[in-house]
């Protein structure tokens, strides 16, 4: 409440809090969506960094989809047969072979997957988040710790 | 040529300033800088840093707040709250229900041609934040329809021409949509010089227009001139993997009535245009969503892509320091100096608008917010100059904001593009130029709509 009032009081000025006014009241929802939506950019962008930077678990890249399918291990380009597997969905699902060789399926950006170029054999960083399980690239710092080469099965 | 020189000595870091910049896009395209190493972003994030630095050294350093100035915090909530509406779409599982209706309309009488017109043209309806959502989302509509157009016409480069249309659809539409759109920068910059008819939205339907002959001439040349056939085997095997997967699939009733509520919802923005920041529109229509569709707040931020918020603020920071350091003030002397060569206003004009795809970068956003002050400023020099009016600067802006949009498609640095690639086995950045003649023919055709019509 003291939030809404520090906002009401922001967004109206010099001005006497007067919230009967519908104006006044639709200011205060402004700010709150405003700042709100900061927040969980602000939120986004230090998930990503942990995800990045301090993922949970380390594993590579085995195939895409829901399934393990080991002729995905033939693709060598990024965003390959893709469409098997979004079933309407704006992620990507990807089985993971993690250090411990347990396989699981994390979800992954189709940004990631184009821009970031992730390939099968992949070192990649998995992360809880919520319900979802987040791949990333994985940054150098853990390409150096693993030792080992990229795309190296 | 003692001009040019003549221009840089004046102001040799605002100079540095360009050559730094254009350097860093040059080198990224042409894969002198390695982008697993130094990703494009970052490549401009660290000539921010030597341009600080620089400037230090020629004693006129970058206030701080000149950058912060330039990151508008308006289109990034924009963007984010559409990014939350996208994730609210795809958990109620909207995406899913709008590919159901698309397999619908196939069985009405406008057919299969009909069914695929809708579906290459579904991201620009759409017009989520960015086109890769509806490009992860929708492809397998695209390969089904695809592969059910090619088998029936006995013709496998339909494949290639259903997909790569769909593909570059979704890769410029991001430019007209009101959930944080490249167009809205451009819009707010042509709407503070109060030129009339320019708002929110304003810059939207000449774009929309122009992306669906974008589509039409990628998917003509696709056809007629460049001639990009599929690997059939993969095509077929992925139609007939598809065609089981959407039989099994059961869709609730949630998920039509979701995407039937953004709709309405987008459509009385545009119609009506509330007095509402569209900021609090996108938060109301997600948690409407919320409710009907079962939507947790995960699913919300798992809806959130960072590649376009990083790529926009990246592309906004360069252009505060080039702001800063005079660069802008360099390249209008050199437009204007160009103007005076046979290419005139008009040629420089053209050449502007046409950067982002010369230039492709994975994201529109890079090189549309670094670029877009000087776009401006040209427009304001061309309006100034006596010979064109006012109308001069949208017209620009939304040509440059178009063909910014798109670019993302053919760009060889992971551009949507290799999404359809990828799908049908064809080599590896084949798509570029098709997409590209697509993209400058449209350019044109915002121009024309803007110029002629007005912002409609």
């Amino acid at each position: 409440m003291t939030i809404i009032l520090l906002l009401g009081g922001l967004s109206m000025g010099n001005n006497p809090i007067e919230f009967g006014s519908i104006s006044n009241i639709l200011n205060v929802v402004n700010s709150i969506v405003f700042i709100g939506l900061i927040l969980i950019g602000v939120y986004a962008v230090l998930m990503n960094f942990r995800t990045v930077l301090l993922p949970q678990r380390i594993g590579r890249i085995r195939s895409f989809g829901r399934q393990l399918n080991l002729d995905g291990l033939n693709c060598d380009s990024g965003c390959i047969g893709i469409s098997k597997f979004s079933d309407g969905k704006m992620s990507i699902p990807v089985q993971v072979e993690l250090d411990d060789n347990s396989i699981i399926t994390a979800d992954v950006s189709p940004c990631c997957i184009c821009i970031d170029r992730l390939m099968v054999g992949d070192l990649v960083g998995v992360t809880r988040v919520g319900n979802r399980i987040i791949l990333q690239r994985a940054s150098r710092i853990h390409k150096l710790i693993c030792g080992k080469n990229d795309r190296n099965n | 040529m003692t001009e040019i020189i003549n221009i840089i000595m004046l102001n040799p870091l605002g100079s540095m300033g360009l050559l730094f910049f254009f350097g860093v896009i040059i080198a990224s395209l042409r894969g002198w800088i390695p982008q697993d190493v130094l990703p494009v972003q970052s490549a401009l994030m660290l000539t921010t840093l030597l341009l600080a630095i620089l400037a230090v050294l020629f004693g006129k350093p970058i206030n701080i707040k000149d950058i912060t100035s330039n990151i508008f915090l308006h289109p990034i909530t924009a963007l984010i709250g559409g990014f939350l509406v996208a994730g609210a779409l795809e958990a109620a599982g909207a995406f899913r229900a709008a590919i159901d209706i698309l397999e619908r309309t196939s069985r009405t009488p406008l057919g299969l041609p009909g069914t695929v017109a809708i579906l290459v043209n579904m991201p620009t309806i759409f017009a989520m934040p960015c086109g890769r959502i509806l490009a992860a989302a929708l492809i397998p509509a695209a390969i089904l329809f695809g592969h059910i157009l090619a088998q029936r016409r006995k013709s496998s480069i339909l494949a290639s021409v259903v997909v790569f249309g769909f593909i570059v659809n979704a890769a410029a539409s991001c430019g007209p949509s009101p959930l944080g759109g490249i167009g809205m920068v451009g819009e707010g910059m042509a709407g503070s010089l109060k030129i009339p008819g320019i708002g929110l939205g304003s810059f939207s339907n000449a774009q929309s227009i122009a992306i669906m002959l974008i589509t039409g001439v990628t998917m003509l040349s696709i056809s007629f001139v460049y001639r990009i056939l599929p690997d059939e085997s993969l095509v077929k095997a992925e139609g007939e993997a598809e065609e089981k997967v959407e039989k099994m699939e059961k869709i609730h009733i949630s998920a039509y009535l979701s995407l039937f509520v953004f709709f309405i919802t987008i459509a009385a923005v545009f119609i009506l245009q509330p007095p509402i920041p569209i900021q609090t529109i996108l938060v109301i229509l997600v948690i409407v969503i919320m409710v009907m569709g079962d939507v947790t707040i995960q699913d919300l931020i798992g809806g959130v892509i960072l590649h376009p918020i990083m790529a926009m603020i990246s592309g906004f920071i360069i252009a505060g320091a080039l702001l800063s350091i005079g660069s802008f003030d360099v390249l209008i002397s050199l437009l204007e100096f160009l103007a005076e060569t046979p290419l005139g206003y008009v040629g420089v004009a053209v050449l502007m608008a046409n950067i982002p795809t010369i230039l492709p970068m994975p994201c529109g956003r890079i090189i549309g917010m670094a670029l877009m002050p000087g776009i401006f400023l040209l427009g304001i020099t061309m309006a100034n100059s006596g010979t064109f009016s006012q109308e001069v600067i949208p017209i620009l802006l939304v040509s440059f904001i178009i063909n910014a949009a798109a670019s993302c498609g053919p760009s060889p640095l992971g551009g949507i593009g290799g999404i359809g690639e990828g799908n049908l086995g064809t080599e590896i950045g084949v798509s570029g130029k098709p997409q590209q003649v697509g993209i400058m023919i449209g350019t044109g055709i915002a121009a024309l709509i803007i110029g002629v019509l007005g912002p409609i």
